[in-house]
């Protein structure tokens, strides 16, 4: 009897102790999207649906009808309002690429973390809209860059850690700000496994590190594509030799092509390492990162 | 005849943190238990026919659109879900670390009894309340929320001995 009295007692306390806790609260905007889903709602329904499919009988029998004319019609005078039309869209474009794009972009949202994965098959590599480094290609939640002596980036659409909004991704774009007035440009970038180009514009997180002198290659022992002769610092390894014990971390195709100087710059720029990542959480204050799988034209 | 959307209106107002816990309860994921309480308005405001209880009715679907995010989550990824639940932020670091451990003996409970502790314990719903969201009578949830509990305690003394 004691000992069930003892037993009770601990449960209450751990009852009160648990209710003492917190779950994650939903977003902020939970309760304004799902009223505004609700209002939606009501503007299509009841006796508004009768209404409104009589409309939309009603505008399908007309637009068959300017159809109709614009087949019969030789006249170019519709010709001259689609012009004026696309006009109008490229200016909207423009208006939107020199407008700072961070201010617009909004999270990327992913219910699972596949589905907020980067996929890159053969992207390219762009600094200052000038310089060409190169392709890359992998599938990760998160991807390091390397640039010597210019910087190493770190990027994803999730706010991993503590990471920082640094740029913004729009349509299969990723557009970095360097902190020196640089610019790093990713083309080509698709999400999640299916390697959808999302119009976006997100947010993309990561951190931005100055300088080359902090190396990648000396945490983890590759170096993707080295530079010809510049194999001396410690960790360096071959990148056959990478390749064949990190199957599934290096990245393939990384050109050096490009022969371009960064603004007196004696060194050519190029990228001397990419990764791809995936971070796992061991526990609430142990992250782990692993290597993704990388192909050169799939991902997942 | 249909119900009214004020009357959803009202309910959303009345219920929005109850429907939010019970999908969170299933999901584990704070962004898909959203998604599956605005899914699940969009499909009720989408009837066109008239619903006997239009709450209960609505929890239902908000628990079958939780169950099947849980599902094709389950094929996607094998993801680590009661690290994402926790509101560390809110807490000490010892409070958090407490918390994961006991959401990981949770999990191994049965699926019911997993949501009848989180509603009670973390959302401080009355067994009345989750009778009503999980559509069961009071005295079997009570039921589940009790062995629930019990099992937990057993848990975590082992845990102590060890």
């Amino acid at each position: 009897m004691k000992q069930m009295k003892n037993e009770l007692g601990s449960s209450n306390e751990l009852e009160r102790r648990l209710q003492a806790l917190t779950l994650v609260a939903p977003a902020k905007t939970y309760v304004a999207r799902a009223r505004a889903i609700v209002n939606a709602g009501s503007t299509f329904s009841g006796t508004w649906q009768l209404q409104f499919r009589q409309g939309l009988a009603l505008v399908l029998i007309l637009s068959l009808g300017i159809n109709l004319l614009q087949f019969l019609q030789t006249d170019s005078a519709m010709q001259t309002g689609l012009d004026v039309d696309a006009y109008n869209s490229s200016a909207l474009w423009q208006e939107l690429v020199s407008e700072d794009l961070v201010k617009l972009a909004v999270d990327y949202r992913a219910n699972s973390k596949m589905l907020g994965f980067l996929c890159l098959t053969k992207s390219s590599v762009v600094v200052d809209q000038r310089y060409y480094l190169g392709e890359i290609s992998g599938f990760g939640e998160w991807l390091s860059i390397e640039i010597p002596e210019l910087a190493q980036v770190s990027i994803s659409l999730q706010p991993l850690r503590d990471w920082q909004p640094i740029g913004s991704y729009a349509d299969g774009v990723m557009l970095i700000p360097l902190a020196d007035g640089h610019e790093l440009k990713l083309m080509g970038i698709g999400i999640g496994p299916t390697n959808t180009v999302s119009e976006g514009p997100f947010i993309v997180y990561g951190n931005t590190h100055l300088d080359g002198n902090i190396s990648l290659a000396a945490v983890n022992g590759v170096v993707s594509n080295p530079v010809d002769g510049a194999m001396n610092r410690p960790g360096d390894v071959n990148p056959e030799v990478a390749v064949e014990a990190f199957p599934n971390t290096v990245t393939s195709n990384l050109s050096t092509a490009s022969d371009a100087l960064m603004d007196g710059q004696e060194a050519p720029l190029t990228i001397a390492n990419a990764m791809f990542w995936v971070d796992s959480q061991l526990s609430s204050y142990e992250v782990k990162s692993y290597g993704a799988l990388i192909d050169a034209d799939v991902c997942g | 005849m249909r119900f009214g959307f004020n009357q959803l209106e009202r309910l959303l107002a009345k219920h929005h943190q109850t429907f939010y816990i019970s999908a969170l309860s299933i999901t584990k994921n704070r962004a898909a238990a959203e998604d599956a309480v605005h899914e699940a308005l969009l499909s009720v405001s989408a009837l066109t026919s008239d619903v006997d209880d239009l709450k209960a009715y609505v929890f239902k679907v908000i628990r079958n659109k939780a169950k099947r995010y849980v599902g094709q989550s389950a094929r996607l990824v094998a993801a680590d879900t009661v690290t994402e639940i926790i509101d560390s932020a809110s807490m000490a670091h010892e409070d958090s670390v407490f918390l994961e451990q006991m959401l990981r003996h949770i999990e191994v409970l049965d699926k019911e009894t997993q949501q009848v502790i989180i509603m009670k314990l973390f959302a401080g719903l009355t067994f009345n309340e989750i009778a009503e969201v999980m559509a069961r009578s009071v005295n079997t949830v009570a039921s589940w929320y009790r062995r629930g509990i019990s099992q937990l305690q057993e848990k975590l003394n082992e845990a102590n001995e060890k």
